[in-house]
């Protein structure tokens, strides 16, 4: 059965029930990736899901179900099931189901072009094997295109849709020097013109190589500048201290420092869903409210937390439009969309002159078991190459990060001027630049 | 069954028309239930019903894998013909002839949680909350949660086999923050099992409640955890997460096959202590990473990965098997049906050691006890490793002392397993989620209190 037939059944089912105030979520999504390794295509992956999440609003409870199968008896179970759990719930929050916003803003379409995907993984396969004689055959390239939408129709007049594009390519590449072997990548997020393909082999490659001979850092206290790639991984591990739910519950130290300033004046961070050429453009957002752009920190000063709805209602604010869902079966939540630390004016290799003596952090494993948004303390491992008077010099690797992101988001120096972005997740993108951020602990040799 | 015979074999004769020498379809639909208490109320429930099927046809060393929620006779059929498609030239389908086959189940299930009522499962978060809120003033936030899954899978291949299972699993996790007004500190407890309701005649969930309270309070007051290499001792339960992050991970085919891991080539050399003998046993009865059959429809096993510190086997998935001239043995599996499936662990320990619990601790000068760890990560290419001790304490001349925050441990998997010096006799599992190639799945570690003589030990 189609969605549209599907989603009459439902309609049908809630009026029977006596529901009010109810919500279907929509999503259909298709992945097409491929993969290869040794120089030959290792193994190739379509992937189609269409799933539907209800929610409904009884006595000022919330009620969720999901289902991905799409018959009549799954239209009568999906509002039962949605209405028993409205039913159980215990808190008295005031929700509600919102109709449309006034005016949207125009999301711009991506044009992506046609990319054979397999032939770019071998591209990027050949590529990295004459970049460097050290290449193994077990160095991994891959190529995705990804195409959805997101529909949501309730029962106060509203049904919008959105329709996304994303194609995504990376390389993983292991070289082996002696006995030891090392590995490095590098992935984006763009258009899969033929020409980016050879310098992300590239890069990945240069990445694996500069770990060849590694040394280790004695244990200290060093200045330290974060690589794009590695601020942006920190920045999204960080992201729930940004929720203004999270903050309600206690779960985030930015709880009532709204208008304060939480990091240094050279520190802007941007929330655009509709930054240019982003994969994740979107206008509107999980509850159907019209998104906009906004300045998060802006020189330094927490201007807003992200917001939908239910918090925005609680702190007595406007939502922000940042209402999210983990996919169609999530509940509400919020998120941002691009969402970015704002260029400074120097190169990376300018911000190193002042450094006399630091850690140019490269690489970051392990967030989700080195980082704790609660209390915001960190201990990442890490790694990267030395400074030394104020240029980059050998590399270093096995060494731990540690501190707090509260007070590196102070200490922060200087920012960079070359804005990347980390791989796409849902309706949100983060980017970063290379950022000095201060001193931090290195636990190494 | 989820899917007709015929349909079946219709699918797998339609996939292999390309001449592919291998295809296998796996359907599933599973029910995952949420409900979550905090602030004292049940203020989230949500229920997902997952329905879909994964197509998967092989040649030589070569996959192709698509998968859909579109069960319609169509869409089966389109997601048959696109494997089919990608490798070549259609041509005649396939006739496969199908036999059901039925394998034990030694994971008895009592009560399914998916069908118990709301209030049963809201009462054993009362519990727990309580339990954490009222172990001490200092606890600000309590947050619990009861998961289940239902899970029902079919798994018909070109080799005839045709068989089903029903993985059922719940798990309460709690979540206790302690804050003295200026700064946070967390504590967590998560027991798990592959039983329904009946996993709380085991599981006290104020116990639970508690134990998370415990770890929040006892980390507000600590003070932060030296950095530098030291000798670490690391208790049971989820301490197993060293091994499995450290070198469990690089003994699945996965990695080995492709030449990516630090053990490829190494059966039958010597690459831990003698001390250690590891294992990954799929077949422990209701235990939280077992199963009846894999998810390519073999039957679970008990691997010995490692016996006195000699590499015995790999975790072999069917490709994985192919690559490596190897048997699979049981592991191959997937988070659901949008994932080919691959090698990945179940139950995996440190088997116990005939070392002294008291002599390990008393012969340590200076060190750091890791009383509970949490989650970490591995690149299996290096063996580099990292994962976060939730509650540590400095050792002094063979004394337990004062509480540290803040420490991780990090270094090399091929390392750390030489340098175990010693193995208690104490094994204990907890439960994880493990996040691989394959996605997301339930697996146990575990191990008795090891020491390991020297490891970096980032702190501040």
């Amino acid at each position: 059965m189609t969605f549209e037939a599907f989603q009459e059944l439902v309609k049908e089912e809630a009026l029977k029930a006596g529901l009010q105030e109810y919500e279907l979520y929509y999503r259909e999504e298709e992945t097409v990736q491929s993969r290869g390794m040794n120089q030959e295509i290792s193994s190739f992956s379509s992937d189609k899901e269409c799933g539907v999440g209800f929610r409904c609003i009884m006595n000022g409870k919330t009620g969720y179900s999901a289902t991905e199968w799409f018959t009549p008896e799954q239209a009568h179970e999906l509002v039962r099931i949605a209405m028993e759990n409205a039913q159980t719930l215990e808190t008295e929050e005031a929700t509600e189901i919102y109709g449309p916003s006034d005016h949207y803003q125009e999301a711009e379409s991506l044009e992506l072009p046609e990319t054979d995907l397999q032939k770019a993984v071998l591209v990027m396969q050949r590529e990295a094997r004459s970049a460097d004689e050290r290449v193994q055959g077990g160095t991994m390239s891959m190529a995705a295109h990804v195409c959805g939408m997101v529909r949501i129709i309730n029962s106060k007049g509203l049904d919008l849709q959105h329709a996304y594009v994303q194609q995504i390519a990376g390389v993983m590449a292991v070289v082996k020097e002696g006995d030891a072997q090392y590995s490095g990548g590098k992935y984006e997020a763009k258009p899969l013109h033929t020409e980016i393909l050879k310098p992300l082999a590239q890069r990945a490659v240069a990445n694996a190589v500069a770990k060849i001979g590694a040394g280790s850092v004695p244990t200290g206290i060093y200045d330290v500048i974060l690589d794009a790639d590695a601020m942006g991984a920190i920045l999204e591990a960080y992201l729930p201290v940004f929720d203004a739910g999270q903050a309600q519950k206690g779960m985030s130290l930015l709880e009532g420092r709204e208008g304060q300033p939480i990091a240094a004046s050279c520190v802007t961070v941007m929330d655009d869903p509709f930054y240019k050429d982003s994969m994740v453009a979107i206008p509107f957002d999980a509850e159907g409210t019209a998104t906009y752009t906004k300045a998060v920190i802006r020189e330094g000063v927490l201007e807003t937390l992200l917001y939908n709805h239910k918090t925005a209602d609680k702190a007595g604010v406007n939502t922000t439009g940042n209402a999210s869902k983990a996919g169609y079966a999530g509940t509400i939540e919020t998120s941002p969309y691009t969402f970015y630390v704002k260029s400074g004016e120097k190169s990376l290799s300018e911000m190193m002159k002042d450094v006399e003596q630091g850690v140019y952090v490269t690489s970051v494993t392990g967030l989700h078991a080195g980082t704790n948004a609660i209390t915001g303390d960190f201990s990442i491992q890490c790694g990267g190459f030395m400074i030394r008077n104020g240029v980059k010099a050998e590399s270093v690797t096995s060494f731990t990060i540690s501190g707090n992101f509260f007070d590196m988001l102070k200490q922060v120096k200087e920012i960079g001027s070359d804005l990347q972005f980390q791989l796409p997740s849902g309706f949100t993108m983060i980017g970063a630049p290379s950022v000095w951020v201060g001193k931090l602990s290195i636990a190494g040799e | 069954m989820i899917l007709e015979k015929s349909l079946l074999s219709s699918l797998l004769g339609r996939a292999m028309a390309s001449g592919a020498d291998f295809a296998e379809i796996f359907a599933e639909h599973t029910r995952h239930g949420l409900m979550q208490e905090a602030g004292g109320k049940v203020d989230e429930i949500t229920n997902r019903l997952i329905s879909g099927v994964g197509i998967r046809v092989l040649k030589g060393t070569r996959s192709v894998y698509a998968s859909t929620s579109d069960t319609s006779y169509s869409g089966l059929m389109r997601c048959a013909a696109r494997v089919a498609d990608v490798l070549g030239e259609s041509g005649e389908g396939v006739s496969i002839r199908l036999e059901e086959r039925l394998f034990p189940n030694i994971h008895a299930i009592r009560r399914v949680t998916a069908d118990v009522s709301n209030k049963e499962q809201a009462d054993i978060l009362h519990m727990a909350y309580q339990a954490a809120v009222g172990y001490d003033q200092e606890i600000v936030q309590t947050q619990a949660r009861l998961l289940n899954v239902d899970r029902n899978i079919l798994i018909a291949n070109s080799e005839g086999l045709l068989t089903e299972d029903r993985q059922v699993r719940t798990r309460l996790s709690v979540t206790a923050i302690a804050s003295n007004g200026s700064e946070n500190q967390s504590g967590i407890c998560g027991p798990g099992r592959r039983m329904g309701m009946e996993m709380f005649d085991l599981i006290d969930p104020e116990e639970t409640g508690r134990e998370a309270a415990r770890q929040a309070v006892t980390m507000l007051h600590a003070g932060y955890c030296p950095a530098g290499r030291m000798m670490v001792a690391i208790e049971n339960g989820f301490g197993g997460v060293i091994f499995h992050e450290a070198c469990g991970h690089s003994l699945e085919a996965t990695s080995v096959a492709t030449g990516r891991s630090q053990f490829s080539g190494k059966l039958g050399q010597k690459i831990a202590s003698d001390k250690v003998t590891a294992i990954d046993d799929g077949t422990e009865p209701n235990s939280w990473g077992s199963n009846n059959i894999d998810d390519e429809g073999h039957p679970t096993q008990k691997n010995v990965l490692i016996e006195n510190g000699i590499l015995k086997s790999y975790l072999v998935d069917r490709l994985g098997g192919r690559r490596m001239e190897m048997e699979p043995n049981g592991c191959g599996r997937r988070q659901d049906y949008h994932f080919e499936p691959t090698s990945r662990m179940s139950n995996t320990y440190i088997a116990n050691g005939t070392d002294d619990r008291k002599e390990i601790i008393s012969s340590m000068e200076y060190g750091l006890y890791a009383k509970a760890m949490g989650g970490g990560s591995v690149n299996p290419v290096t063996g580099e490793f990292n994962f976060a001790v939730l509650e540590g304490y400095m050792v002094r001349n063979g004394e337990i002392c004062e509480p540290v925050r803040g420490a991780s441990l990090i270094g090399k998997g091929s390392e750390i397993l030489l340098n175990i010096d010693r193995v208690g006799s104490n094994l204990e599992s907890a439960q994880g989620m493990c996040g691989s190639a394959s996605g997301s799945i339930p697996t146990n570690v575990g191990q008795p209190l090891i020491r390991v003589s020297s490891i970096t030990v980032g702190g501040r």
